[in-house]
């Protein structure tokens, strides 16, 4: 099995640089791409841009900027953005905590929503309750995650002003008001996945009560109850952990409008906003760290796959 | 496989989706039939109304009716949506086509590789980059940046299919008695296939609408004055407090929207292949 | 002189401080609206964008500008009407030449890294922005202005001029004229941005990039007692609904630079429970377009579409009655001219002068380029231009490529960003109206508009200024490569129980002296 991942690494590399470059590339010869007048301000003239088209290395060929990033890359250094006095790595370190807490609480909101919903609307399936509660998994899958924070604020902060809309601190500060801030966030982001989630265990759940050993179970005798949390439930579960795993990259995804929706200091915002002033250095740097993630998330989803169900063999 | 449809469609969810598709095509091609307001129409004196007996669902900054604006946003939103699902659906049948059938193994490893990297990406910094590499101010780029981030679905799908198929019996038949590959192509696997793409393409159109109306949130998607819902929330959001129809109501019709598609999506696979296609939800 | 101890006696430690706020913030969540952090004296002021640089010679911009002015301080600086107040400079002269200007500076000033403010260290500071190699923009303000500075004491510092240049202490009291440390310049290189060193009332504490930029009182700051407040947390909030929630749910003291939408400043201008104050000082918008571009360069086409826009309408709808509808340039000042109100609105004279454009001959649709946040404005006067008899679309433009596009010409009709007003009226008009002007993006060429600025710009003599500077803004005006259509103040939303605050001319915000009355 090592063999295996070692053989997948060792593609999925070469396929994140080829990535990088692809949007390195484009990123230059790209739709207005020169970034030095607008970083510069109304002060600047022509000719000052021009001088800093210089100093930033951008009149260069483009290839030759790459294999300049890809040198310094081995250095560890990410170069320095254009639009901060800052370097990306100490940028993408600053707002790796707020995007990792956001992505885990609201992993862990819908993973307490969705494995109790799921389990009674397959229990309940035939009450009014559970065709309710399963309805409402439904069209959950369908809100809109940005629509969904706005709600959220108007409801709790504008109207009822239950939850102050927090300014966001981070853990080590004031965790009861970095939590305070990351609840609606966290909500926002999960609740799509609870509504998924929660389907997913319903039907995997119910497909697990169908099983063979669970009508040995019953024949043996034991409780109905104890079939049901005992063996079913655990079958069910366990594929939960990869599908986890396998959302994650949407999760990023859905971080980037959560993150602008509730001005988080996190990585998506700072994506977003580095997209919209083409400063490319976070931009590439950015990417590179969240395919990254991505590729370490889809190994360890392999991994567990192959560590929970032996009967997954790899060539 | 129309009878199955026109069984299916018989019952009363059937039916009842089946009408709102119906609203929603109307919507986008004859908008003044369900609207007696220009969407552009600007009345200074009716700036920000709450919803009332003459504007249902409020006015906006300049006094736009904000049904109006939905209404009219219905084209937008479904032509994006679809210009996305079938530029994916091509591509990526193509390729899954050329990867499991007529490509070596060489040519599939690439392809497969090729695959592989697009889905490295999570989708929305995918469709983002995309667009602010094209610029977003044509909507064919707002549509490349959606179709890039599925192809790989269409691809592996297609693919998968045609692996499995190209060692069955009827096809080794079918080319001993001297078919082309393409007659066997077009023939017998094709559909074969058919129904799994059927299905992928209607969720898929939800889930292309959501990610039309994330990109405009974010600025990055349909540019004014083409109406665009996801623009219309991202435009309301200062007025939140205030006004909070202006962004709240287009919202609700995203998710209506994405609900009826979701909703034809299920209906369309429990009939044609209720044993296929389980798993997850793609949105 | 012996060095100063770095901790500053009685001031906060940072774990003070952290526990401070979070303490009075935890406190709080027990009620709304119950001060926060206000036990520990800090002001918490929220703007429209995060910090971008704290280095005021390189890349500052509009955001930065209010927490610049708390960390550094310039040799003087301007009050909300205009007049200058002395800063690190004590007092000033011009020489009888007109060539040279003497600072007298302020003795015993020590930066927040303890080295000393001296003669030497203004001298190095203007080097470094004439330097291209430092690549501040703010190089052409003072090049082939400035050419040469002398120390003749610790104390005295003298710029020789190549010509008189009564805009010289407009410039000084900007970024260019705020005064860095060159130590920590030298020790921090091109971090110097994040890890700013100033001599001004607050030291530097933390920047958290994308949240927020926290101050802390300078206890050897030389004017100490007129500073109230222990420390300045300056936010940011991307959506205004965001900065309309904290400011009600009292986690805001202040919300200012283009805080909110005209909606929620109306209401918190009707709410008794809060404060708002405008900036004296006006900011003015209109509508740019290039002349040397067909069909812009036919005046009769352009002065239709200045006599063509309500701008009375577009105050009371886009701006909700907010600021002031009007048709020219300079709102107030000395040279502003009170009895001068630019053209009104008059439909049949721009009808006429359409026709005498030729216009309706070829009636090619002319595109006006806006940025996103103004897409309403750009759709009413396209209505209201429509009315007249032009075809007008509308193109949507980001507004990082704007300013650019329009500086390289590839944007011929559009609604330019704003400029903050300068003290002298010169900082602005020259720049855009003069031919010779670097941010002239329309083209614009007057000769009359052109020897009467350079004049203005040559003489002391404040009447025969004042005159110049009047005598071109009609000039201009009717000329109609820019139409004017509005100007407003900055206002800044305040709880009551703020106090001591003030602008500076530049719509800038000088809140060192601002404090939360507890």
């Amino acid at each position: 099995m090592w063999r295996y991942m070692v053989r997948r690494l060792l593609v999925l590399i070469p396929t994140v640089f080829a990535v990088t470059l692809g949007i390195f590339v484009l990123m230059r010869t790209a739709v207005g791409g020169d970034p030095t007048l607008y970083l510069m301000g109304h002060e600047a003239t022509l000719a000052q841009a021009a001088a800093a088209r210089a100093r930033l290395g951008l009149n260069q060929p483009v290839f030759v900027q790459y294999v300049d990033w890809l040198g310094r890359l081995g250095a560890l250094d990410l170069g320095r953005s254009f639009d901060y006095p800052i370097d990306v790595r100490s940028a993408l370190a600053g707002r790796i905590p707020a995007t990792l807490e956001l992505t885990a609480l609201s992993t862990f909101l819908a993973l307490c929503v969705a494995v109790p919903a799921g389990i009674f609307t397959a229990i309940a399936r035939h009450t009014r309750a559970g065709r309710a509660l399963s309805a409402v998994t439904v069209a959950g899958i369908c809100v809109p995650n940005f629509w969904l924070g706005m709600l959220l604020i108007y409801l709790f902060s504008v109207k009822l002003h239950w939850m102050e809309h927090s300014a966001y601190v981070s853990v080590g500060e004031n965790w009861r008001q970095n939590l305070v801030s990351m609840i609606l966030p966290a909500i926002s982001l999960g609740a799509w996945y609870s509504a998924a989630w929660a389907r997913y265990v319903r039907s995997a759940f119910l497909d697990a009560l169908d099983g063979d050993y669970i009508r040995v179970a019953r024949a043996k005798g034991l409780l109905e109850r104890t079939v049901v949390y005992k063996h079913a439930l655990r079958n069910a579960m366990i594929p939960l952990v990869t599908i986890i795993g396998e959302n994650i990259p949407f999760m990023l995804a859905g971080a980037v409008i959560v993150e602008v929706v509730f001005s988080l200091p996190g990585l998506g915002r700072l994506f977003s906003d580095a997209i919209q002033s083409r400063d490319y250095p976070i931009v590439q740097g950015t990417v590179l760290l969240l395919t990254g993630v991505v590729v370490l998330s889809n190994l360890t989803v392999d991994l567990t796959y192959g560590v929970l169900d032996p009967r997954i063999k790899y060539d | 496989m129309l009878r199955r449809f026109a069984h299916r469609f018989a019952t009363p969810t059937g039916r009842f989706f089946g009408a709102a598709v119906f609203v929603l095509i109307l919507a986008a091609c004859v908008p003044q039939l369900l609207t007696p307001y220009d969407p552009l129409a600007i009345q200074g004196s009716a700036s920000l109304e709450a919803p009332n007996w003459s504007h249902v669902l409020g006015t906006d900054l300049l006094g736009k009716d904000v049904l109006s604006q939905i209404v009219y946003g219905t084209r937008t939103t479904l032509l994006v949506g679809a210009s996305a699902v079938v530029a994916s659906l091509i591509v990526g049948t193509v390729m899954g086509l050329v990867a499991g059938f007529w490509g070596g193994r060489a040519i599939d490893e690439a392809l497969m590789r090729v695959i592989d990297a697009l889905q490295v990406f999570p989708d929305l910094i995918l469709a983002l980059t995309i667009v602010a590499i094209l610029g977003p101010e044509r909507l064919v780029s707002v549509v490349i940046a959606l179709a890039v981030g599925r192809v790989p679905a269409y691809a592996r799908l297609v693919r998968g299919r045609v692996l499995a198929l190209r060692e069955a019996e009827f096809v080794a038949a079918a080319r001993s008695l001297g078919a082309s590959v393409n007659r066997v192509l077009i023939r017998h696997v094709l559909p074969q296939t058919s129904d799994v793409i059927v299905v992928r393409s209607v969720i898929g159109l939800a889930g292309v609408i959501l990610g039309e109306a994330a990109l405009s949130f974010l600025g990055l998607g349909v540019q004014p004055p083409t109406p665009s819902w996801g623009r219309m929330l991202r435009d309301g959001f200062q007025y939140l407090a205030t006004a909070p129809w202006v962004s709240l109501a287009p919202g609700f019709a995203i998710f209506l929207t994405v609900y009826v598609f979701n909703q034809l999506g299920d209906i369309v696979r429990d009939t044609l292949d209720p044993r296929v296609l389980t798993g997850r939800k793609a949105a | 002189m012996g060095t100063r101890p770095r901790r500053a006696r009685g001031g906060v430690t940072r774990r003070q401080l952290l526990a401070a706020a979070g303490g009075g913030v935890a406190a709080a969540m027990l009620g709304p609206g119950r001060a926060r952090a206000q036990e520990a004296g800090f002001l918490r002021v929220a703007r429209g964008a995060d910090a971008r640089s704290l280095d005021p010679h390189i890349n500052a911009r509009l955001y930065d500008r209010p927490v610049c002015y708390t960390l550094y301080e310039p040799l003087l600086d301007a009050d909300a009407h205009g007049n200058f107040i002395p800063k690190l400079a004590t007092s000033w002269e011009v020489g009888s030449t007109g060539l040279v200007i003497t600072f007298h500076l302020r003795p015993n000033v020590v930066f927040h890294d303890g080295t000393p403010f001296t003669a030497d260290v203004v001298k190095w500071n203007m080097e470094r922005i004439l330097d291209p190699a430092t690549g501040s923009e703010h190089r052409t303000r003072f090049e082939g202005i400035v050419q040469g500075i002398q120390t003749p004491d610790k104390y005295t510092v003298q710029y020789y001029l190549t010509r008189p240049y009564p805009p010289f202490f407009s410039e000084m009291t900007d970024r260019p004229g705020l005064m860095v440390s060159p130590a920590a310049v030298q020790k921090y290189g091109k971090d110097f941005g994040r890890n700013p060193v100033g001599t001004g009332p607050f030291r530097f504490q933390e920047w958290v990039l994308g949240n927020r930029v926290v101050v802390q009182r300078n206890e050897q700051y030389w004017n100490r007692a007129k500073i109230q407040s222990t420390g300045i947390i300056f936010t940011d909030f991307e959506e205004p609904a965001v900065a309309d929630a904290r400011l009600r749910g009292g986690e805001l003291d202040l919300v200012t630079i283009e805080g909110l939408p005209a909606d929620d400043l109306l209401a918190f201008q009707k709410d008794p429970t809060y404060r708002v104050i405008q900036s004296p000082a006006y900011r003015w918008e209109a509508i740019e377009m290039k002349v040397d571009t067909p069909p812009f360069d036919n005046l009769a086409l352009r002065q239709a579409m200045m006599y063509g826009l309500n701008r009375q309408q577009i105050r009371d709808v886009i701006y909700r009655g907010f600021g002031q509808a009007t048709g020219k340039i300079f709102h107030e000042g000395w040279w502003a001219d009170p009895s001068y109100n630019g053209p009104a609105f008059d439909l049949t004279m721009a009808r006429q002068k359409l026709k005498e454009s030729d216009y309706a001959a070829r009636p090619v649709p002319l595109t006006l380029y806006v940025l996103e946040s103004d897409v309403p404005l750009g759709e009413m006067v396209q209505a209201q231009l429509q009315a007249v008899g032009f075809t007008i679309n509308i193109r949507l433009v980001s507004e990082r490529d704007q300013y650019p596009m329009v500086l390289q010409g590839q944007i011929p009709f559009t609604i330019p960003a704003d400029w903050t007003p300068r003290v002298d009226p010169h900082g602005l008009a020259y720049i855009l109206w003069d031919s010779k002007g670097y941010a002239n993006s329309s083209h614009y060429k007057n000769p009359q508009v052109d020897k009467l600025l350079d004049d203005a710009a040559a003489t002391y003599d404040r009447a025969a200024r004042t005159k110049a500077y009047r005598e071109a803004e009609r000039l201009i005006v009717n000329d109609a490569s820019y139409i004017f259509y509005y100007a407003s103040p900055d206002p800044a939303i305040m709880r009551p129980q703020v106090q001591g605050f003030t602008y500076g001319f530049d719509l800038i915000p000088r809140v060192s002296e601002t404090w939360v009355k507890s």
